[in-house]
């Protein structure tokens, strides 16, 4: 009976015991939870708190993405951290911010490069993923975490055959914001504890939420401040281009002169220039810089400044040009051209000698719904080419006192574009020359204008405009009939 | 909206040589991602670059300067920037320039190292 009951006793207190070890297991799992939370809370509580004194003003996104980074290398103790970002177009990732010891994605060929750390850094900030490309590329298409306990195991992982950049185990988490994906935070071998496990998902995620809202606010804030540095830009370059134009037109005894210049929504580089040789002869020019903005504007003072000096030194428009393109050519990147056509005008004669330095044809029309002449003389753009070459560039003289009109203008205007992408266009141009070319200079150009007008309709202009129309309105000689060709056009060369 | 694309193609047997055909229009717009692009074919170790500009159906002053760029660029390392079948209209700007003279324009692969720079 007694054993019975020391049995019993045993059974209870056994019993007893295995569910006291069972509570002290609950409690200690509850408590290993407890503390994971309570790490993953303050953890946060600490990121956003630092995140938020730091990044309050500011348009530059370094700064968050470099405390994204070492906070989320910090509080998982992971021996190093990237964050990839997309690039500008979307389609490829770049690891902007990398620290630690961070092994490349991609194959490497040689192991003499990785002898030193920073050479490791270099290299995978050099690497460009493609979106979707191995595992990174495809965390920043799937938008979802990726977590390998166990690399060797997992063929997605690259294994560098380098000491020390070798993977045990990783975290990929997106830097998600709406439905956008901005890039991907990577954690690579985790120094402490079990392998980077479901906790650390959870923490890194919620780190990264708040840092994606934070970079897509600071993007969004310097695109506002870039908008508003290019707009003003934009009046700058308006008001400094206006005062480039001429402030009088001239006026003769037998000649009408006028000019016109529209500006492009985005300014482009043209302008118009009368030059007063002497009470006799006049300078016109108009240009076009390959070159828009303030750059562009600079360029072409530049070359205002060296034409109007040259023009007074000489009448030959070639000769003037040529200095010109010396000047252009010496201040002037390699790719950066400007186009040109100068000629001089004997107001007293109706004479007019030009050159054309890669721009576009003089037209002249005598009215009286006469056909368009078109002179394009040889030529080739200023600040291209040495003198030597530029020499190629021909002169040419029109008589106004038989072709009556003379037309100079820059390309936006044959280019000028309707919705539907179709251009202005040459033909049309001229009918409206054609048909406008007998009243008077200024009603010409509110034609030709007016009908641009029309074409282009609700259409953004996109390339400035410049028209000058000379006009002889002095005796008339008689005109030799110009070789037309199948457009009705007849050309000059 | 127009836009444009630059498409890559390796060439055989010549490592320094980059075969690209431009499709589309090239304007002060489209022409910031062309500049970029040509940029990284020039990085990956091209000398001669040849453009095929057959499908190519507008050409600003900004696509000129890009070209201009190139050939400058190329040419101080010996190298050149071929000009493959522009259509007449590309060509007519080119020729309005007088650019002709100065670009490498050839109807032919085949005349690419061949013919003398005039």
């Amino acid at each position: 009976m007694a054993w019975i009951l020391l049995a019993l006793l045993i059974v209870v207190l056994a019993g007893g015991g295995y569910l006291y070890w069972k509570k002290v297991q609950a409690e200690e799992k509850l408590r290993a939870d407890l503390w994971v939370l309570q790490r993953e809370e303050k953890a946060l509580f600490d990121f956003l708190n630092q995140f938020g004194q730091r990044m309050t003003s500011g348009t530059d996104t370094g700064p968050a993405m470099d405390l994204i980074v070492s906070f989320a290398q910090e509080a998982t103790t992971a021996d190093a951290a990237g964050l990839f970002v997309r690039d500008k177009g979307g389609r490829t990732l770049r690891a902007r911010v990398v620290s630690g010891l961070f092994p490349p994605f991609h194959e490497v060929t040689s192991d003499r490069l990785f002898s030193k750390r920073k050479y490791v850094a270099e290299m995978v900030k050099r690497e460009v993923i493609e979106v979707g490309e191995g595992v990174i590329g495809r965390v920043a298409v799937t938008g979802r975490p990726l977590l390998v306990a166990d690399a060797s195991k997992d063929e997605r992982i690259p294994k560098p055959d380098i000491s020390g950049l070798a993977v045990k185990d990783l975290l990929a988490v997106p830097l998600n914001v709406r439905d956008e994906n901005l890039g991907v935070l990577v954690l690579v071998n985790k120094r402490e504890g079990p392998p980077f496990n479901e906790a650390d998902e959870s923490l890194i995620t919620a780190v990264a939420r708040q840092a994606s809202v934070t970079l897509d606010l600071i993007r969004l804030h310097r695109d506002k401040q870039e908008r508003q540095r290019l707009e003003q830009e934009l009046e700058l370059a308006r008001t400094f281009q206006a005062l480039l134009l001429p402030r009088r037109t001239p006026s003769y005894p037998n000649i009408r002169l006028a000019g016109a210049y529209r500006p492009a929504l985005e300014i482009g580089g043209d302008y118009y220039d009368f030059i007063p040789i002497d009470d006799r002869y006049l300078g016109i020019a108009v240009g076009d810089v390959a070159g828009k903005g303030v750059p562009g504007a600079l360029i072409m003072a530049a070359v205002r400044a060296a034409l109007r000096a040259e023009a007074r030194l000489s009448l030959s428009p070639r000769e003037v040009l040529q200095r010109v393109n010396t000047v252009a050519r010496e201040d002037t990147k390699d790719s950066v051209f400007i186009t040109m056509t100068y000629g001089v005008l004997d107001t007293e004669t109706g004479r007019f000698r030009f050159c054309r330095a890669g721009h576009e044809p003089v037209i002249c029309c005598p009215g009286d719904g006469k056909g368009i002449v078109s002179y394009l003389p040889e030529g080739i753009a200023l600040g291209i080419v040495e003198g030597e070459t530029f020499g190629i560039t021909e002169e040419q003289e029109i008589d106004l006192s038989s072709e009556r009109t003379a037309i100079l203008y820059t390309d936006g205007i044959v280019e000028a574009m309707n919705a539907r992408s179709e251009e202005y266009g040459e033909m049309r141009f001229h009918r409206q020359v054609q048909q406008h070319a007998s009243g008077s200079p200024e009603e010409l150009l509110e034609a030709i204008l007016g009908d641009v007008g029309k074409f282009v309709r609700d259409r953004d202009q996109h390339d400035d405009i410049t028209i000058v129309v000379i006009n002889w309105t002095g005796e008339a000689k008689s005109q030799q009939a110009p070789q037309t060709d199948e457009t009705g056009v007849s050309t000059t060369a | 909206m127009k836009s444009y694309e630059l498409v890559v193609h390796p060439v055989e047997n010549e490592a320094d040589t980059r075969k690209a055909d431009v499709i589309g229009c090239l304007d002060s717009h489209t022409v910031v991602g062309f500049e970029r692009e040509l940029q990284s074919v020039v990085d990956s170790g091209a000398n001669v670059v040849i453009l095929n500009l057959e499908s190519l159906s507008y050409i600003s002053s900004a696509g000129i300067s890009a070209l201009m760029g190139l050939t400058h660029r190329l040419r101080k390392s010996e190298g050149e920037l071929y000009l493959l079948r522009p259509t007449e209209k590309v060509r007519r700007v080119f020729r309005t320039l007088g650019f002709t003279t100065i670009f490498r324009i050839v109807d032919e692969e085949a005349e690419v190292g061949s013919t003398p720079r005039s």
